[in-house]
């Protein structure tokens, strides 16, 4: 199977560690995601606080992966709920052949065939395949950041309870890691509150990185480029807040890949010089 | 879509304003619509059905955007991309992964041209 690879300008830019832990994973699995040979920013929480345009440059990524006939595989979660929301607006006829006669001059158009799923909900489809693939359980306490638009709003997402979502957890403990509970366990990240206010974007990460370590955690496993760009391109700034709120950030995929025998170097591992202590 | 009876349920749940930012009876009655983690937690919270995600959109349309989110949306006019790019495929090509391609311009000029009058 194959599946088309959005990665978004977050993971793109911070984080290859991600992008080869997903396809290194996903391919164990069977799936073999695809490169977009060219595509845009979703519009991220940017475009649609200036006005309408931003439904054309995400249907654009959307006919993009029409033209190739594959369904995309997302690993942030801005992404998935726009492309998801986007989706959901081109039923509108009306829209569509507005978006579509746009479209046409850069000869393409978009129906709504192309499915949007994000990683956690391709592996969750999978689960059985994921099980088959444990060769070397975990012996670890983590924490996870369930990242926030796969789940919400739940008219977009249509994945999982939309306030405490449970498919991670599910997928985390396949590796025999356990996934403690932490208060915050189910707080937002507040990543995106760096965009205005970066002393509130790190009270909120050291809040929640402190939680999880009072809970035993020993590593935050996130899925979404933009907590990992809270926890970790941030850490030294929480740890100034805070000088206990530190834990190692690991992606879902470089867990995963970690349960199945993988290497270190296989899911990049050393990238951001994760160390599990 | 309901209306808002200012319950402050959606208050309650927001991280923004268990961060300190001043909210009055509604997270559409704050001055600040632009600190906002974009989390959702406060549509799942409001029993009337809000719709709170367009509502905070389309007033964030009418106020004087922060720094940060004009140069976000420079950036994504000029480059197609919300972050910047230099550099990138240098580190890319460590890794063996394909390069980003600019975004041509012909393409951004004619998805991001301003819409058609519609409403
Ligand atoms: S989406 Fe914004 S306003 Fe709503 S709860 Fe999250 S941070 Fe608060
Ligand atoms: S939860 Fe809904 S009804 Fe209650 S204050 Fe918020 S927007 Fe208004």
């Amino acid at each position: 199977m194959e599946r088309l690879l959005y990665l978004g300008c977050m993971v793109y830019n911070r984080f290859p560690d991600y992008e080869i832990a997903a396809k290194a994973v996903l391919s164990r699995l069977g799936i073999k995601l695809r490169d977009f040979h060219e595509f845009t920013c979703c519009s991220s929480t940017f475009m649609p606080s200036v006005g309408d345009t931003w439904i054309y440059l995400a249907s654009y990524n959307l006919a993009l992966a029409e033209r190739r006939e594959m369904d995309i595989v997302t690993l942030c979660g801005t992404c998935t709920g726009v492309f998801k929301r986007a989706l959901l607006m081109l039923r509108d006829e009306a829209l569509r052949e507005r978006v579509n006669s746009r479209l046409a001059e850069l000869d393409l158009s978009v129906s709504g065939r192309a499915g949007v799923s994000h990683l956690l909900e391709v592996l969750t489809q999978q689960r059985e395949r994921v099980e088959r693939e444990i060769r070397s359980p975990l012996n670890l306490k983590v924490a996870l950041q369930h990242p926030c638009n796969v789940f919400r709003p739940r008219e977009i997402a249509r994945f999982d309870d939309p306030v405490r979502p449970s498919a991670m957890r599910e997928m985390v403990e396949l590796t025999g890691a356990e996934a403690v509970r932490y208060p915050l366990e189910y707080e937002c990240c507040g990543s995106a509150l760096l965009i205005t206010s970066e002393s509130m974007g790190i009270s909120s990460g050291a809040d929640k990185l402190l939680s999880a370590r009072e809970a035993g955690a020993r590593a935050m496993v996130v899925a979404c480029g933009n907590c990992a760009y809270l926890f970790d391109r941030h850490r030294d700034r929480i740890a100034a807040v805070r000088r206990e709120a530190q834990l190692p950030v690991l992606f879902l995929p470089q867990l995963l890949g970690l349960a199945f025998g993988m290497h270190g170097r296989e899911l990049g591992l050393e990238i951001r010089g994760v160390e599990l202590g | 879509m309901g209306e808002c009876t200012r319950c402050g349920a959606c208050v309650r749940v927001c991280i923004a304003a268990r961060q300190g930012l001043a909210t009055g009876a509604s997270v559409l009655e704050r001055s600040d619509r632009f600190t906002c983690a974009g989390c959702w937690k406060c549509v799942e919270a409001c029993p009337e059905g809000v719709d709170i995600y367009g509502l905070m959109m389309q007033s964030r349309r009418y106020r004087e955007l922060p720094e940060s989110y004009k140069a976000a949306v420079r950036r994504i006019q000029s480059t197609g991309y919300a972050m910047p790019a230099e550099g990138v495929n240098a580190i890319r090509e460590m890794y063996g992964l394909r390069p980003i391609r600019r975004v041509r311009r012909r393409v951004l000029e004619k998805l991001l041209r301003a819409s058609e009058p519609e409403r």
